[in-house]
């Protein structure tokens, strides 16, 4: 209580001050320090007075300055806190690093043919029209920004073409402040495309002819004077939201000048082409040229980094299949930016490594010595009580039962058994993205159209449960790679023998083999048929179609016999690969540190519930206040009563009223519940108990006002409109 | 008929009778009281007056009168159809009449409940007819129960009763918002208003009390508390952090930003429920904050523009100093100054700077509405639900007038019947005319004249029962040389309707009746106000 009444000290007067910057006392600023010592541990007080030094002095770094806290019951030492926070650092950092690589070049396509389409557009070209590039960004609004700033970079920094002004929708309120801002963008960033003379000759332009207004395009005509190659585009950046007037105004104005400057006009169409030709008279398109770039689909950006973050073998913390199905669901659902999944996966980086202190362990996995220095007696018996410690000490008991009771007894056995663990999950970690890979290079030259339904991210979850393999999608994709021609077949087995795995050697062996019998057939004149191609679609009867069967059959050469051979053993080989391959990932030892699968932080924490939460708090006030009074048995009745906070029963009062509330209503009903058996009593007017809940009752009504339950009706003198339904 | 079963106002709750008291006198007054020849409205009043009164004080009800009632039931539809039939019948009719249609089975087992319902029905269709007088007292009566329904047994368990009619049983979804958006009469007071509380007396009372949580709120405190530490950290990952769920977060926030502060970052803190306050008063103190007071910086008229400097400074400021931040605490960032689209994308932007560090609160049930994909990818938030049960005290108050609590206190804007409502007459009354004046001056004299006839109190309000019908006003403003013809005393009237100080309503003949909605004592202040001036 202490600290409020410092609070209030330092803010009395502030509180009603829109805004101010916090000076925090000097009590404050010692206080916050030993305190959260005092918190982490009452027992190590002398050693955490000179940690305060330390820290002083170093300006607190690393994890302290970052909130990590001490974990295992204050056993863990601060070596291991630290430790943490630099894997942390370092393996997300790494991470991070690639998927922005990943990002870099997802628009790399379309930056380069916008580029393109910049040095190309010239009058010759297109003669009096203006060269317009209709760019088709996908309805991810977010993503626009990005994509937008990175055409500017390309154009401006990287291709020198030109200037690039982007304007958006907030610049659209009027055409004056449209061409301000162009001019602005296109004649004063100089940095990256001329040398420091151009800047003079550029000031002296506008000196010269010190009339003119700044929004008059005469300036960039003045500018393009000195910069004779350059070309200047015009790139809006969301032109659904763009005033149309406006736009209409700025097209006409940028085609009139086109004789005199170089313009060129992007825009940004979140929609599709035919909205916005809509959106524009004719007089108007009729002026625009050019050119349309399709911006890569969210899908395959989303694979890609999907890939590189989770799947690539240098991603060592991995996301378990309940985590990923939150964060996909999301994505699919409400999101679906690449952005907002890396977020995601921060998340799930900082979730682990904050809470679970065996994440330690991620940081040394590449040398025994190191986690055997890091792993403390604390954190040996932590890991003896992972749920998956005990079927890997089952499984010890009947081979080596010595080995089993090291594990449990000596620490040291069971940190070699961590490094061989650690080992194993990488190990199998790399298997799965190999034959994931496979896999997926199989399904999309077998059945591409299912290949481009279900993304691998979709898959992942069921794969790590290690039902995949029961699943149609593989018995479809297994099935339809029998009954493929020979040609295709062919090709199937070429790129997939390409892929590193241990089945290569195997795969182009039997690639070897079906090209030789494959020369050989052709040499006849005939394809190679294996009988799982044999067509059926003519047979009418169960019995013709036997006969039929059998007269295929019999014409059936010596090669397509052997071809047939082939196919079925690759085929078997193949299912097997994959059956050994999608293993459920609990099977592993040590699965709890390699898969971070915790559902709730992320479900919780990306979405807001502000409706569920106060109706609930309200409700049922006892789940937040764990008080005895309010409540807190489960079963229905829980209902109101007199104990609970008074907005509490005024918001279940509020429930069972109708939608037009009369005010001396809700009191009358809620004085009779806040007093329970006392409300009979007669009272005068001037009862300070009686007012007291009177002003209760203000407070509480006030309340449910600011939280937007209610308004005043503007119909009835003193009545309230409902505006919340609960569970609607 | 099925009509009109429709129209039945809801169940009663067993519990939804007027005072024994009343209903007794109700019940002697009952051959002569409220018949549409004979009684005026004001006598029609008069008996209501008191219990009405009483009710303000004590609860209407008891739960030995609703054994009473109950039996009456049975025995209530005896034929003798009386026209001016008493309200208690009817009331009981109603009853019934919900009973069955809560429990069709019923309607088949006997034929006598068939003319009890014609009985009821005739009742009704009389009442319908418009006897606005037994209306008004009606819904006097049933002040304190059937709109409030919330007298549900389990709320005083101790007084339940053997034979009740089925009990309200609580609804939530979809049915309740049909159930209670029904169209249909719902009675509910209109003419008592709540006994006002000044606020000196209000903010007194509320310091004074304690708590009965004061232990538990403290103690789900202190769990927000032992998050500080992960709060931080998702901070410094270039997180923002969005607290909701019921309670101020003020004292909690506060808490949390000597810990950010401790960490030597500049921490700007923005009370968005402060009415008045700008985006622009926000960024121009998170400049404040990164290159001092006194920084000269000039920006422009547009906000936008203002914008792209301070991100650059904000750039420049990074690079020299990587470590420091500026975190920027917004308490209720989706009050009502910051609700523009336009103040929210400017937050948005502001915050997706790596330099700054948003954790804001926000309290709105629909909050999650202000924001559109692309800002919210801006803000980057991780939501926490930090319900903390903390009485909302400054955010209500704060608030602009017309939103905060003193607002509620003397009754609103749509409650012109406050204190606040006679002030803001006298105002305009000091603006108007000589004749307006006089106007009113009638208006009221004739109003308090029948009040005082009727012996009320000095907080009775004024309805119409006390009102003086349009024909009479003119003819009185015509003798006293206030106005010259219909239109000119149409003219000064709208004035008064334009200021709420005046209300109408066409009484049974169709005459209209004027009032001035304000309780006895203002009027008489009013009065001597135009007296004196």
């Amino acid at each position: 209580m202490d600290n409020d009444s410092v609070l209030n000290d330092d803010s009395g007067s502030l509180e009603h001050q829109a805004c101010y910057i916090y000076t925090p006392t000097s009590e404050a600023l010692s206080l916050s320090t030993p305190k959260k010592r005092r918190a982490a541990s009452s027992s190590r007080t002398p050693r955490s007075k000179r940690e305060k030094i330390d820290s002083k002095n170093c300006e607190i770094v690393g994890a302290r300055g970052h909130g990590f806290p001490t974990l295992l019951r204050d056993l863990e030492d601060e070596d291991a806190v630290n430790a943490r926070y630099e894997a942390f650092q370092r393996l997300w950092r790494d991470v991070e690093r690639r998927t922005d690589d990943v990002l870099a070049q997802v628009n790399d396509e379309t930056l380069q043919s916008v580029s393109t389409f910049v040095s190309k557009a010239s009058q010759d070209v297109y003669g009096e029209k203006l060269p317009t590039g209709l760019i088709l960004t996908g309805p991810n609004i977010a993503a626009h920004g990005v994509l937008f700033q990175q055409i500017e970079t390309r154009i401006q920094s990287v291709d020198k073409r030109g200037r690039v002004a982007v304007l958006t929708s907030k610049d659209s309120s009027n055409l004056k402040n449209v061409l301000k801002k162009i001019i602005r963008c296109i004649t004063e960033i100089h940095d990256g495309f001329d040398d420091e003379d151009d800047i003079v000759e550029a000031k002296m332009g506008r000196n010269v002819k010190p009339s003119r207004y700044n929004y008059d395009p005469e300036i960039i005509h003045d500018w393009c004077s000195t910069h004779l190659d350059a070309k200047v585009v015009v790139a809006v950046q969301d032109t659904e939201a763009f005033d149309p007037a406006v736009l209409v105004e700025l097209i006409s104005i940028l085609h009139q000048y086109l004789p005199k400057i170089p313009f060129i006009l992007l825009l940004g169409i979140a929609t599709s082409e035919d909205i916005f030709y809509e959106k524009l008279p004719h007089s108007t398109i009729r002026l625009l040229r050019g050119d349309r770039f399709d911006v890569q689909r969210f899908e395959e950006s989303m694979e890609q980094v999907f890939e590189e973050a989770v799947l690539s073998s240098q991603s060592i913390l991995k996301l378990g299949p309940r985590v990923s199905d939150v964060i996909f669901e999301r994505q699919k659902d409400h999101t679906r930016s690449v952005a907002s999944f890396v977020m995601a996966l921060k998340y799930a980086y900082m979730s682990h490594f904050y809470a679970n202190s065996l994440s330690v362990i991620l940081g040394s996995i590449d040398s025994e010595e190191a986690l055997n220095t890091i792993l403390s007696d604390a954190h040996c018996e932590a890991i003896r009580n992972l749920p998956s410690f005990k079927p890997f000490v089952e499984a010890k008991i009947s081979m080596f039962p010595w080995r089993a009771r090291d594990l449990i007894t000596s620490n040291k056995a069971l940190k070699s058994a961590v490094f061989t663990a650690s080992q194993e999950c990488q190990r199998y970690s790399a298997n799965l993205a190999e034959a994931i890979n496979l896999f997926r290079k199989l399904q999309s030259i077998v059945s591409p159209q299912q290949a481009n339904e279900i993304p691998t991210y979709e898959l992942y979850s069921r794969i790590l449960w290690g039902e995949f393999t029961t699943r149609p999608a593989f018995r479809d994709a297994m099935l339809t790679a029998k009954k493929i021609s020979s040609e295709k077949f062919h090709t199937l087995l070429t790129t997939i023998s390409e892929l590193p795995s241990q089945l290569s050697s195997e795969l182009s062996a039997a690639r070897n083999k079906v090209q030789e019998l494959q020369s050989e057939k052709a040499a006849k004149g005939s394809t190679l048929v294996s009988e799982f191609a044999l067509p059926d679609s003519h047979r009418t009867t169960v019995k013709s179609g036997r006969v039929r069967l059998d007269e295929q059959k019999s014409k059936m050469t010596s090669q397509d016999t052997e071809y047939h051979k082939t196919v079925t053993s690759t085929v078997q080989q193949l299912e097997a690969y994959f059956k050994d391959k999608f293993k459920p990932y609990t099977n592993l030892f040590l699965h709890e540190i390699f898969f971070y699968d915790l559902k709730s932080p992320h479900s919780q924490v990306f979405a807001a519930k502000p409706r569920p939460s106060v109706e609930r708090a309200l409700s049922r006030p006892g789940d937040y206040l764990g008080c005895e009074c309010c409540g807190n048995n489960d079963d229905e009745e829980a209902g109101m009563s007199g104990s609970q906070p008074y907005t509490a029963i005024l918001y279940q009062l509020y429930l069972e009223s109708p939608a037009l509330i009369g005010v001396y209503d809700l009191w009358s009903a809620f004085r009779v519940v806040s007093l329970g058996d006392k409300a009979d009593q007669e009272v005068d007017d001037e009862d300070e108990e009686e007012k007291e809940l009177q002003a209760q009752f203000y407070r509480a009504l006030a309340e449910l006002r600011y939280l937007g339950l209610v308004k005043y009706s503007k119909k009835k003198a003193d009545h309230l409109v409902k505006l919340a339904w609960k569970g609607l | 008929m099925k009509r009109k079963r429709e129209d039945i106002p809801p169940p009663p709750p067993p519990d939804a009778t007027p005072s024994r008291r009343s209903r007794v006198k109700d019940l002697t007054a009952g051959p002569n009281t409220p018949s549409k020849t004979n009684g005026t409205p004001r006598k029609a009043v008069s008996f209501l007056n008191e219990p009405s009164e009483t009710e303000l004080g004590r609860s209407p009800r008891t739960p030995r009168q609703k054994q009473i009632d109950v039996n009456d039931d049975s025995t209530a539809a005896d034929p003798p159809i009386v026209r001016n039939a008493n309200r208690s019948a009817r009331r009981k009719s109603v009853r019934n009449m919900i009973q069955r249609s809560i429990r069709e089975d019923l309607m088949d087992e006997e034929d006598g409940f068939e003319e009890e319902d014609n009985l009821a029905q005739r009742i009704f269709d009389d009442e319908d007819a418009g006897s606005s007088e037994s209306e008004s007292d009606d819904e006097k009566n049933a002040a304190a129960g059937t709109s409030t329904p919330a007298k549900k047994p389990r709320g005083r368990p101790k007084k339940k009763k053997e034979k009740s009619p089925p009990p309200v049983v609580a609804i939530e979804g979809p049915t309740a918002y049909f159930e209670q958006n029904r169209a249909r009469a719902r009675p509910s007071s209109t003419t008592t208003t709540l006994p006002p509380l000044s606020p000196k007396t209000y903010f007194r009372l509320l310091e004074q009390h304690e708590d009965k949580h004061a232990a538990d709120i403290e103690h789900l405190n202190s769990l927000h508390k032992a998050n500080f530490d992960q709060w931080v950290f998702e901070l410094s990952q270039g997180f923002n952090i969005l607290l909701y769920g019921y309670g101020s977060k003020r004292k909690l926030l506060m808490e949390f930003i000597k810990k950010e502060a401790a960490l030597g970052n500049h921490v700007v803190v923005v009370n968005g429920y402060v009415g008045g306050l700008t985006i622009r008063d926000i960024v121009n103190m998170v400049v404040n904050a990164v290159v001092g007071m006194n920084h000269g910086v000039k920006f422009g008229v547009n906000v936008n523009e203002m914008m792209d400097s301070v991100l650059q400074i904000l750039d420049e400021h990074r690079e020299k100093d990587e470590d420091k931040s500026v975190t920027l605490l917004v308490h209720s960032i989706d009050a009502a100054a910051l609700r523009t689209p336009q103040a929210q994308a400017l937050l948005a932007q502001l915050s997706s700077h790596l330099a700054i560090r948003l954790i804001a609160s926000s309290d709105n049930i629909l909050s999650s509405l202000l924001w559109d994909s692309s800002t919210l990818t801006l803000f980057n938030f991780i939501f926490h639900d930090a319900t903390t049960f903390v009485p909302y005290d400054l955010e209500i108050s704060a608030a602009d007038e017309s939103e905060g609590i003193v607002d509620v206190i003397t009754g609103g804007t749509a409650g012109r019947s406050g204190r606040s409502g006679a002030k803001g007459v006298k105002y305009v009354l000091a603006s108007l005319t000589g004749n307006a004046k006089n106007l009113y001056r009638i208006l009221i004299a004739a109003q308090l004249t029948a009040m005082e006839d009727d012996g009320a109190g000095k907080d009775k309000m004024g309805t119409e029962a006390y009102g003086i019908a349009y024909r009479t006003l003119y003819q009185k403003g015509l003798e006293e040389f206030v106005c010259s013809s219909d239109l000119v005393f149409k003219t000064l009237l709208k004035e008064f309707y334009d200021h709420q100080m005046v209300t109408s309503r066409k009484d049974l003949q169709g005459s209209e009746v004027l009032w001035a909605p304000f309780r006895k004592e203002e009027l008489e202040s009013i009065l001597e106000d135009i007296m004196l001036g």
